[in-house]
């Protein structure tokens, strides 16, 4: 071989060790861009109980039962951990979990327009069921009318604020958080520019609710857009215009029609005529399509956050040159392959968490003190959500039966405020009115982004000496104290106690501990037990998704 | 043109509420809360936050108004002696005064009550032999006073809370009393004026559980002429004690067993309560209320029925008075003067002046073609 | 619909969110350790009073009954010469001496919405960052009064809970607790079923496990974590502070006992504690409807309490070093409209301030005759921060937060303190 040859040889082989070609699978290639820029070391991989645990949170919203822990670590063969994140993507939890994540990142917890809540869990739930794909769910959430089988798609909406919904669409779907875009260009972003804001808005101007005069329901129709809409910079006296126009893409035309051929349907039942152009069906469109690099880029941003606990683009939705993607051939490439497989959801988040990048252990290397996330170094904890929270303290307590409990016939309405300020001195019973508990003492107000791990003084007091923590220590059925109780030996009980809880087997001062604490209270064996599960739930082991 | 002067009854067209139509105004640059007919249909006398008690000559085209000037806050009730020519205001002082006002410019008032209430004297009324002045307001104490000289005669105890109207049977023999919690009480002032009956207009008081204040009450009192009928005026359902936005209500009390008869309601959409009620001679009731910003209406209603007979848009009004001949009535209007709305407008600073009145006086029947102008 | 920006935020030169690169001369410092010790020995506190709605100042703090906007209200004499303020305020006129009140208040927002959230963060220049509230402002920039208590309560009407949203980009730890109704949070009640021995027993399990996940994950989230728990604990082995049977009846007389009257004398309580910064709201001031019926009703309801509350705090002697501010997100319209009631008007309003730094007596800004315009260039709430902020030992221009290495001021750049009132 020529000296040319093995030049070119030895540099196609650095190229190959350095970038990844298109013969990489897409975890490979997500782990060869993390580590080129990983510049410290390493953690070690997750040991199987860690990662266990991290991928029964992340896929399915709650922990391992204390047998699959088992099951899991005494499995020998190559695959499990493929395996596992296979089998949970094919289950109901999955969808149940994603529901969950997806309304919250959508409505911030927001309570608007006339959908009922379960009604837009159910068509979540559906989709993420089959192979959702995310570009066609958002275009049928900003399409939505309310007709059809699809019609809790149209919660999205909300009560039809067309601002909130031009700056919703804009932060989670454009990663531009337009906000403070509406009156002049945004103050600190160059990029972003009041034009934006109003060219978004303009697809969204007739879109408002009407009511089924028959039916009485509220459906969302769009009126007749006949002209651009006019916006002028509180500081210049420039009056401007656009018409419906995404960022960087061009305005679309406003079709002039002769008169009584602008409608395609006549008004009925107090709905009123469908016009022939609709923009808002054509951002839907336009929006979500697998042209659209900003929505591709944005969407699996957020889902890479997800399960990484921070996004490539950290802050979120802040897209703009001031802050660049750590990684931003990664980013590209995620987004790239995102298109390619259709924005197939779980296929997405399959590749993320095939990857020794994900797979990795939070543990910090040896002589290491500190974490800069940025680095993926070590894998990131993420605070539990609230729902992700009860149904984990459910499992680990043994009281899982709690997620099908329903107000008995004739009960009346749970008086929550009464719970919270003490007047009510009953125990919810009801699956809904305990999450709602959960909710409002671990989650964040309505319109507040829920994306941070935040202790507060409520939820320690909350943990502390709440009656409904208490009541699910208590020896019952075959939850866990009850378990517990029927062991004679504290070793049997230290390793039952912290499979269930903390979905590893415990240490051996932990052994020590728990056999310590034991022989100290006899007296009260029963109690003792709910002290010992009780302090391993209230730990930051047990709070973190780590 | 000029109205019809009292006592004219023979000439007197007939009540036509559906033709009913605005006949004059009487403009006025600060807001009015008070405007009433004298007896004989000559005068209007109205009153409010200007501090001074005006009265119009109905018979000149052009009438600017004789002031009195001794309030020094704003006037919140007034009411003409049925026989003598003396008129009596009170204020948010607790200061009712005494006016002879067929005088050519009264300077003094005939006499003064300097404290007929620690705060504000919310409703007067004199009664039908015209012996007695009587005043309630803010102290809940419903008081009688002599006509002749203000001295006090007796206190009517038993409200709760502040008093905002009065009204006295048509055969003379009761008085009714109506206060913010929505009681109306009923004293016998034939039996030395003792206590009788409670009617219960709660529905007209709202105290939600955050409300910081109670908000509503029984703003106007009126009896039908044959005395069966007490109609109450007021708001339900009042949303907030911010705005106070509610529903305007009337309840129409069956006198002989104290229960409500009908609960009447409006046809537009005012949200403040009814600060006047007026009882025509057939038996028609009409009320006037309040709105934020917008139009309200005059409201016509037969006992029997819920729904109003008639409505006429009209500017939120705080009082009415009907016309000694029976088909003319009065309302005190605002006017926007032009400054309203939320500040830190610029377009404010150089005329931000206060909001006006507009007494309009409504003709209840139809109005004449231009023939029968000629003969009347 | 009104802008939600107002123009004057961005009449300085646009700043970038990220990457402010720091190190030219002129640069402020974080406030510094040594300094942060002196202020706290001197232990400011503060007490802030949230009139939500828009308290009218013609049935207040400025009556002028002879303008023409006047409302019916007579004015009353207070105990300085030449002041009055409405007869809806008898209490508070008897202790005019001991406070300050400024008349010129002058602001941008007539919005509740976008107002409230800015009169409450000192409506700082616009940095796309959420500034905090001055609750959690001074709870980070002083740090708790007592360490046993968290730095910043809230005592509302309603839900409780832990309000991480004052605080802005401070993070969550500078948020508000709040005490519904002014009740401690129902969870502060350890259940009878666990002895305090027990609960001590379950804690130091807690504090190992925790000691133990520590050694191998860096200290970021566990001590957040762990802080939450002994402010909690700390929290219930005070739980005397929330205790209405250690009242006095004749405080209780005194301040009265309808909700702000009651939320204020609890306030008091957790000054004495030693709470850096509490916060009092009372809601529906907002009287576009009725507002002579209803000021009659609603104004002595802090009348009665904040003059109770001034003289108790300066009886005590903790008046000197605590800072208590009255105050709603503006005033109301001189011009009364048509369900007799004024609407919003931030051109020209007030608010009181006593304590901490502040003049006892100082009557500040002028009007004009009728009320309703600011003679002269009146303050606006930058100035209020500027000059809350020097009176507890902060320099405003000297004293910097740091956030994504970006230095952001504390107070409105173009803002200064209200010299007229400050000692």
């Amino acid at each position: 071989m020529g000296r040319q040859a093995l030049l070119f040889c030895a540099l196609a082989g650095f190229a190959l060790a350095v970038l990844p070609c298109h013969a990489d699978s897409l975890p490979a290639a997500i782990d060869k861009f993390i580590t080129a820029k990983a510049s410290g070391t390493l953690a070690e991989r997750s040991d199987d109980a860690e990662f266990l645990r991290r991928v029964t949170l992340d896929f399915t919203g709650t922990i391992p039962t204390p047998e699959e822990v088992r099951a899991f670590l005494s499995d020998n063969s190559a695959q499990k951990r493929a395996a596992l994140i296979d089998k949970h993507l094919a289950g109901d939890s999955f969808a149940r979990h994603w529901a969950d994540r997806l309304s919250v990142m959508l409505l911030e917890r927001r309570v608007l327009g006339k959908v009922p809540e379960e009604d837009w869990r159910i068509y979540l739930q559906r989709t993420l069921r089959g192979q959702p794909r995310w570009n066609l769910m958002v275009r049928e959430m900003i399409a939505a009318t309310g007709k059809g089988e699809v019609r809790p798609a149209m919660k999205f909406l909300g009560n039809g604020d067309q601002h909130r919904l031009t700056e919703d669409i804009a932060r989670l779907f454009l990663g531009r958080d337009l906000k403070c875009a509406r009156c002049h260009d945004h103050p600190s972003v160059d990029e972003w520019k009041q034009a934006h804001y109003w060219g978004l808005f303009a697809y969204l101007q007739q879109t408002k609710p009407a009511t089924h005069q028959g039916e009485k329901k509220v459906y969302f129709v769009e009126g007749l857009a006949t002209k651009k809409i006019d916006f002028q910079s509180v500081f210049t006296e420039e009056k401007k215009e656009t018409g419906p126009k995404l960022p960087g893409r061009q305005e679309v035309a406003i079709p002039k029609f002769e008169k009584g051929q602008e409608y395609e349907h006549p008004a009925s039942d107090g709905l009123p005529a469908v016009p022939r152009f609709r923009p808002r069906e054509l951002l839907a469109a336009d929006l979500s399509s697998s042209e659209h690099g900003a929505f591709l880029r944005n969407s699996v941003n957020r889902f890479w956050f997800l399960l990484m606990g921070r996004g490539l683009l950290h802050p979120l939705d802040q897209t703009h040159s001031e802050n660049p993607p750590s990684h931003p051939q990664l980013l590209d490439l995620l987004q790239r392959e995102f298109a390619d497989h259709n924005c197939d959801l779980k296929w997405l988040l399959r590749q993320i968490a095939l990857s020794e990048s994900y797979q990795r252990s939070s543990r910090l290397p040896e002589g290491v003190k500190e974490r800069e996330p940025k680095r993926y170094r070590t894998a990131h904890p993420k605070g539990l959500t609230p729902e992700q929270l009860l149904h984990a303290i459910l499992r680990a307590t043994g009281n899982d039966r709690v997620l099908i409990q329903v107000q008995p016939p004739g009960a009346g309405k749970f008086d929550r405020r009464g719970y919270f300020s003490g007047t009510n001195k009953n125990l919810p019973h009801a699956y809904d009115d305990i999450r709602a508990i959960f909710v409002e003492t671990f989650g964040q107000l309505a319109g507040v982004a829920e994306d941070d791990f935040a202790p507060g003084l409520n939820k320690a007091l909350f943990l502390m000496n709440d009656r409904l923590i208490l009541h699910w220590l208590e020896p019952r059925d075959a939850n866990l104290i009850a378990r517990l109780r029927k062991l004679d030996s504290p070793d049997a009980v230290a390793e039952e106690l912290y499979l269930s809880v903390l979905s590893r087997v415990p240490t051996s001062e932990e052994r020590s501990e728990v056999s310590e604490y034991l022989a100290q209270f006899t007296d009260r064996r029963d109690t003792a037990l709910g002290d010992l599960a009780w302090a391993l739930l209230s730990s930051i082991e047990f709070r973190l998704n780590h | 043109m000029p109205a019809h002067r009292g006592g004219d009854v023979v000439n007197r067209p007939a009540l036509d509420i559906k033709a009913a139509w605005m006949s004059r105004e009487l403009k006025h640059d600060r807001q009015l809360y008070r405007a009433q007919f004298s007896p004989d249909g000559r005068l209007v006398a109205a009153a409010g936050q200007d501090r001074l008690v005006h009265l119009w000559n109905l018979a000149s085209e052009e009438p600017a108004p004789k002031s009195f000037d001794a309030h020094r806050t704003w006037i919140s009730s007034l009411v003409f002696h049925p026989t003598e020519k003396l008129l009596f205001t009170a204020d948010h002082h607790g200061i009712i005064y005494c006016w002879d006002y067929d005088t050519e410019m009264p300077g003094q008032p005939r006499w003064s009550i300097p404290e007929a209430d620690r705060n504000n004297v919310r409703a007067l009324l004199v009664t039908h032999d015209g012996q007695h002045l009587v005043s309630a307001g803010d102290d809940a104490i419903v008081k009688v006073w002599s006509t002749v000289d203000g001295r006090p005669v007796t206190q009517l105890k038993g409200h709760k809370d502040c008093v905002f109207s009065l009204a006295v049977s048509p055969d003379g023999n009761h008085l009714v009393s109506g206060d913010l919690l929505g009681s109306i009480r009923q004293w016998n002032i034939a039996d030395s004026w003792k206590p009788a009956r409670e009617l219960d207009a709660r529905l007209l008081h709202t105290r939600g559980d955050d409300f910081l204040a109670d908000v509503g009450g029984v703003r106007s009192l009126a009896f039908r002429a044959d005395g069966q009928v007490l109609a109450a005026g007021g708001m339900k359902e009042a949303k907030s004690n911010a705005f106070c936005p509610g529903k305007p209500t009337v309840l129409a009390f069956d006198w002989a067993t104290g229960v409500v008869k009908n609960e009447l309601r409006i046809m537009g959409k005012s949200d403040g309560p009814f600060n006047a009620l007026r009882f025509l001679e057939d038996g028609t009731l009409v009320g006037h209320t309040e709105i934020l910003h917008s139009n309200s209406e005059l409201t016509f209603w037969q006992i029997d029925q819920v729904a109003p007979l008639h409505s006429l848009v009209s500017p939120p009004a705080y009082d009415l008075s009907l016309h000694p001949d029976g088909r003319q009535l009065l309302a005190a209007c605002y006017v926007s003067g032009g400054s309203s709305g939320n500040g830190a407008q610029k377009r404010f600073k150089d005329n931000y002046v206060p909001n006006k009145s507009t007494l309009r006086i409504f003709s209840l029947f139809a109005k004449p073609t231009t023939e029968e102008k000629k003969t009347g | 619909m009104s802008s939600p920006c107002q123009p004057h935020e961005h009449a300085l030169s646009r700043r970038r969110m990220l990457g402010m690169l720091g190190g030219t001369a002129g640069f402020g410092s974080l406030l510094q350790p040594a300094i942060a010790r002196e202020v706290v020995k001197q232990n400011k506190q503060v007490c802030l009073i949230w009139l939500d709605g828009g308290m009218s100042q013609y049935e207040s703090w400025h009556p002028l009954p002879e303008s023409q906007f006047a409302g019916p209200f007579r004015s009353i004499k207070t105990s300085i010469p030449g002041v009055h303020f409405s007869e809806l305020m008898p209490h508070s006129a008897k202790i005019a001496h001991k406070i300050s009140v400024i008349r010129s208040m002058s602001t941008k927002d007539p919005n509740h919405s976008t107002g409230v959230p800015r009169m409450q963060r000192g409506d700082p220049v616009n940095r796309g960052v959420d500034y905090p509230y001055l609750g959690s402002a001074v709870a980070k920039l002083l740090g708790p009064a007592n360490p046993e208590l968290p730095p910043y309560i809230w005592i509302k009407p309603g839900n409780g809970g832990f309000i991480h949203r004052e605080a802005g980009f401070l993070g969550a730890q500078y948020g508000a607790l709040a005490l519904g109704d002014g009740q401690a949070p129902i969870h502060i009640h350890r259940p009878d079923a666990i002895s305090a021995q027990h609960d001590e027993a379950r804690h130091a399990l807690r504090k190992k496990a925790n000691e133990r996940f520590k050694a191998y994950r860096g200290a970021a989230e566990i001590d957040a974590y762990e802080t939450s728990y002994e402010m909690a604990q700390q929290l219930m082995a005070r739980k005397d502070i929330f205790d209405d049977g250690k009242l006095n009846p004749r405080d209780r007389e005194r301040y009265g006992t309808h909700p702000l009257g009651r939320h204020i004398l609890r306030a008091r309580g957790l000054l004495e504690a030693g709470v850096r910064f509490v916060k009092v709201n009372s809601y529906h001031w907002d009287t576009h409807g009725d507002n002579f019926n209803m000021s009659q009703r609603l104004v002595p309801q802090i009348d009665r309490p904040f003059a109770a509350l001034v003289n108790d705090l300066d009886e005590s002697g903790m008046l000197e070093n605590v800072l208590v501010v009255v105050m709603s997100e503006f005033g109301r319209t001189p011009v009364i409209n048509s369900r007799l009631g004024r609407d919003h008007w931030p051109d020209c309003w007030s608010l009181a301030l006593a304590g901490c730094g502040i003049k006892r007596g100082a009557m500040v800004g002028a009007t004009s005759k009728d009320g309703a315009w600011v003679e002269g260039t009146g303050y606006d709430v930058g100035d209020l921060f500027h000059t809350i902020f020097t009176v507890l030992g902060i320099h405003p221009r000297r004293t910097n937060y740091r956030h994504q290495g970006q230095k952001l001021a504390i107070a409105h750049d173009e803002c200064r303190p209200i010299e007229e009132v400050m000692l």
